[in-house]
């Protein structure tokens, strides 16, 4: 029922085909690693229940398919999503070439508030590394977003991933009610003052 | 018309409501009815995408040349009287004002009403349920599942098969025949059964996102696209699904 959890988060998964999302995402929900690639048919959905602050939540994850024949349908799904993930693969130049498209997509489709959190996925795989670390690093400070290496086959950094994730979104969503709780003795809020004093207050300001 | 089971997702695509009222356990937990719930939302993406441009245009063109007023197009919904409301009490207007919220009168509206749901999916029937799917402007979606098995007694090679049709929207409507009353029997009642049926649930659904916006969005402690928690709205709403029975 209803009461069991007492805030839904949406998160997406976007990236290059074959980087490895569906894997993130069985390791974070389920603790396994599976080698087959099995690509994803336009969408698919995992929820974990987390505990914030003694708030129930549940994560519910779309994962969506990277290949580009369902791109017109993976741009319905950026509506309304509290976080976006983009996963790259530390293998493959090419991959990392594309986070700037995506980045574009969430310009596109996305709410302008949306968190964003760069992941570069296979970091076990030191021998077939070609994007370094400091690059991927900088590349995301830029962009102004947080930026962690992860690996779904050790299971390294991936619940961090999510679940710093979670705790930017719970943050962001209980400053937006604690704005709108001041916003009645507030004036730097923004919003319409409806108390006769601090419009006197204001008026003698000005002279 | 018993409503087994009723979902609210948002426009995101996330469950934010689920109630059933069947009684009997069908063995999916909360997780699963998100899923179901967003599988529901992305079909309904593709859905829309599928139905031709050619039936689109063509629902907006037969809506406008009935009626002036709706200017955006859309097919527009017959008003059936009372559905949903308590039959005993559809009599005595007097001390009813006060139980609808916000809206006056004895009935939540009284007009007929342009259907947002353009090109999506509406109704989806199988051998065991039917599902009537009610998207409003803003891109809610409501949904009610019902025991009620619809059976297309024009094409006879369907009947007694295992037959699973998704109606997109427009596609049956060509024809569309105003009901003044839920208890049409004129002869193309059987043909036409199952529009009838869509067009009783699209004035259920739309009763409840009446109330909807009266508990749930003038509530002050509700966040956005939350799931929804209000004692008052599921009060209501299970009122309403029970006199529909």
């Amino acid at each position: 029922m209803n009461s069991e959890y007492d805030y839904l988060f949406k998160l997406l998964l976007i990236g290059n085909s074959g980087v490895g999302k569906s894997c993130l995402l069985l390791r974070f929900s389920d603790d396994t690693y599976t080698n087959d690639y099995i690509s994803t048919i336009g969408v698919d959905f995992k929820i974990k229940t987390v505990e914030l602050d003694g708030k129930t939540v549940k994560l519910q994850i779309w994962d969506t398919a990277g290949q580009e024949r369902f791109r017109t349908i993976t741009s319905s799904y950026y509506r309304g999503s509290h976080g976006i993930i983009i996963v790259y693969d530390v293998t493959d130049q090419e991959s990392f070439n594309s986070v700037k498209m995506w980045l574009q997509e969430i310009d596109r489709y996305a709410t302008s508030t949306v968190l964003k959190l760069l992941v570069g996925n296979k970091s076990d795989m030191t021998d077939k590394r070609v994007v370094e670390y400091d690059v991927a690093k900088e590349f995301a400070e830029q962009n102004k977003m947080p930026f962690l290496e992860t690996s779904a086959l050790d299971s390294t950094n991936v619940e961090e991933a999510f679940l710093t994730m979670a705790r930017q979104i719970k943050e962001s969503i209980s400053h937006q009610q604690q704005i709108e709780m001041k916003s009645g003795n507030d004036d730097k809020s923004g919003n319409v003052n409806l108390k006769g004093q601090s419009l006197a207050a204001s008026s003698s300001s000005c002279c | 018309m018993a409503i087994q089971t009723l979902l609210i997702i948002n426009k995101s695509g996330g469950l934010i409501y689920h109630r059933n009222y069947a009684g009997e356990k069908n063995g999916l937990n909360s997780n699963d009815y998100l899923i179901l719930a967003s599988t529901l939302h992305s079909v309904f993406a593709i859905a829309s995408q599928l139905t031709p441009q050619a039936v689109q245009l063509n629902a907006k063109r037969s809506s406008n040349s009935t009626d002036n007023n709706f200017s955006k197009g859309g097919e527009k919904i017959p008003y059936i009287p009372y559905v949903g409301m308590n039959a005993n009490d559809s009599n005595n207007t007097t001390n009813k004002l006060n139980k609808l919220g916000s809206f006056m009168g004895d009935d939540y509206f009284k007009e007929s009403f342009v259907s947002w749901n353009k090109g999506g999916l509406r109704q989806l029937s199988t051998d065991h349920f039917t599902m009537f799917i009610y998207q409003t402007m803003t891109g809610m979606k409501f949904v009610a599942i019902s025991s009620s098995v619809l059976r297309n007694t024009a094409d006879p090679s369907h009947s007694g098969k295992s037959n699973t049709t998704a109606n997109a929207n427009g596609i049956q409507n060509s024809t569309t025949i105003s009901y003044s009353t839920a208890q049409n029997s004129s002869s193309d009642y059987n043909s036409n059964s199952s529009n009838l049926q869509v067009q009783i649930a699209d004035n259920f659904l739309r009763k409840i996102y009446c109330i909807y916006s009266d508990y749930v969005m003038k509530d002050p402690f509700y966040s956005l696209e939350m799931p929804i928690k209000s004692e008052l709205f599921d009060k209501k709403v299970k009122q309403m699904v029970s006199n529909l029975e």
